[in-house]
């Protein structure tokens, strides 16, 4: 019984940390994709 | 981006770093004699909690320096260590109270580090929620800078009177303090340096992106 | 003009105003009385409470209201563009700090005039300290919400959720300062002696002059921005 409360703070402690970093991995990849397009429309205003 | 690629040498290094930890853990680290096997969420529970601690104080010394040079660097760390403080306290608080449940049968105590823990939550949560509410960049790096610092000097005090407070409440001590053979205190160290490296990458990765956010921002919307 | 002067000159200032309309005293009277109420309510008509959760009623009556009246301490002056008028007059931003966490002292306390009496009212009937043994505890958490307080509120009145963050930011900050004061109020409240509270006194003190020191240092940069 008492095992359970190990593995779930185990767990808590993983998805806890993979979320965090898998929300701030999105938030790069969106972050990417924004300066790419605003660098297209710099390109395309320079023209 | 250098600072990208050097945060993924601390990554890579943790990713190989962790797993070895949690192996001690599990595999070579002894049974507590006491509390058996739920014990070793201590392991990780202390370096989340010397982790945390360390963001707030990165934290408050961004602020310090931002209020003195005003450069936009120290904002970006002001802001990442607040961040991954807020995440890896929400983790202590949670390893604590699976810990405290079987072990004392309750999942919550007074006693002054969690206490520490849960108001340190509440007051570098609160800064997090300033920020949202503030757009204009110097006024936002401003006011999170004073409730950084002052935030991080209500700490101690939070912890001193956390002592003090104890006799309303039946007191439960907590036990890490007890005497740890060197096979715990191996282990423990493992954890602590695979936590520590973690911690420098995602400390890393975190600035590198808000210093990217502030500059495509810029970009739409230029200041002639 | 001296320092002093300054502060008295800002400090009368913002009493004149209030005592005119009286705005925020009604308000913190009103409100932390409806709170006490509420909490009557709360506890069971009619059930006798103890000195341990009176004294957590009752400072959970009076931070709330008072959070009220600060609320309103830079508000006022953003609504009308005073700031940068205060920030050109001669007066030094700590002394702007100063006379405002005084007018904030002064509004608290007055406040509590109106609240301490209704408490007893509500609640009173086993409560058997001496009720001046309370004067103490009020004055320093009064100082101590004040001198933190007009820190934060000239961080929340910068933003456009003035009143929604005020309590955000402060209550976590005050949380050992309450602590304290309810353990104290709850010794007192239960007829313990004087000497008892001073464990409490002292640290509560030493709070007030700590984020004194803190506001007076950080206040400057929190004021400026506009």
């Amino acid at each position: 019984m008492k095992d359970t409360f190990l593995v779930i703070a185990y767990m808590a402690i993983w998805i806890g940390l993979s979320g965090y970093l898998a929300t701030l991995a999105h938030r790069q990849k969106k972050l990417s994709l924004r300066i790419e397009l605003l660098n297209k429309r710099l390109n395309a205003e320079e023209e | 981006m250098t600072t990208t690629n050097r945060s993924s040498i601390f990554a890579g290094v943790s990713a190989l770093l962790i797993p070895a930890a949690i192996g001690m853990v599990f595999f070579y680290a002894p049974l507590e004699k006491t509390m058996g096997s739920v014990q070793k969420i201590f392991y990780f529970h202390l370096p989340l909690a010397f982790s945390a601690f360390l963001s707030f104080f990165v934290a408050f010394v961004a602020g310090i320096m931002y209020l003195r040079t005003r450069r936009q660097i120290w904002d970006a760390r002001l802001a990442a260590s607040v961040e991954i403080g807020v995440v890896l306290t929400t983790l202590v608080l949670i390893t604590g109270s699976l810990w405290g449940k079987p072990i004392w049968n309750t999942y919550w105590t007074w006693d002054p580090r969690l206490t520490t823990s849960l108001i340190l939550w509440f007051i570098f949560a609160s800064c997090l929620i300033l920020r949202s509410a503030v757009e204009e960049e110097g006024k936002r790096a401003t006011y999170s800078a004073v409730m950084a610092i002052v935030g991080f000097v209500d700490v101690p005090i939070v912890f001193l009177s956390a002592r003090l407070w104890r006799s309303i409440h039946p007191t439960v001590i907590r036990s890490d303090s007890v005497g740890l053979e060197s096979s715990m205190l191996i282990t423990l160290l493992a954890c602590m340096v695979a936590m520590l490296t973690f911690w420098i990458g995602l400390y890393k990765f975190r600035v590198s992106l808000q210093l990217q956010e502030a500059a495509a921002s810029a970009l739409l919307n230029p200041k002639h | 003009m001296s320092s002093l002067r300054q502060v008295r000159f800002l400090l009368c200032k913002d009493l004149r105003v209030e005592l005119r309309k009286k705005e925020s005293l009604v308000s913190m009277a009103f409100f932390g009385a409806l709170i006490l109420v509420i909490l009557n309510i709360a506890t069971g008509i009619g059930k006798q409470v103890d000195a341990e959760t009176g004294a957590g009623i009752l400072w959970v009556a009076v931070i709330f209201s008072s959070v009220l009246g600060l609320g309103r301490v830079f508000a006022r002056e953003k609504e009308n563009g005073c700031v940068a008028a205060l920030l050109i007059s001669p007066a030094a931003p700590w002394e702007i700090y100063v006379a405002k966490a005084l007018v904030n002292f002064t509004l608290m306390t007055l406040s509590e005039l109106v609240l301490v009496p209704v408490f007893y009212v509500l609640f009173g009937a086993q409560l058997n300290g001496d009720p001046l043994n309370l004067v103490p505890i009020l004055l320093l958490v009064n100082l101590g919400f004040s001198v933190t307080g007009t820190l934060i509120s000239a961080i929340s009145a910068g933003t456009r959720r003035n009143e929604v963050l005020l309590p955000i930011l402060l209550f976590p900050l005050l949380l050992p300062l309450i602590a304290l004061a309810v353990k104290a109020t709850s010794a007192a409240l239960a007829a313990q002696p004087f000497s008892e509270l001073l464990d409490q006194l002292e640290p509560m003190a030493a709070f007030c002059v700590i984020f004194a020191a803190v506001g007076y240092l950080l206040f400057p940069f929190a004021i400026r921005e506009d």
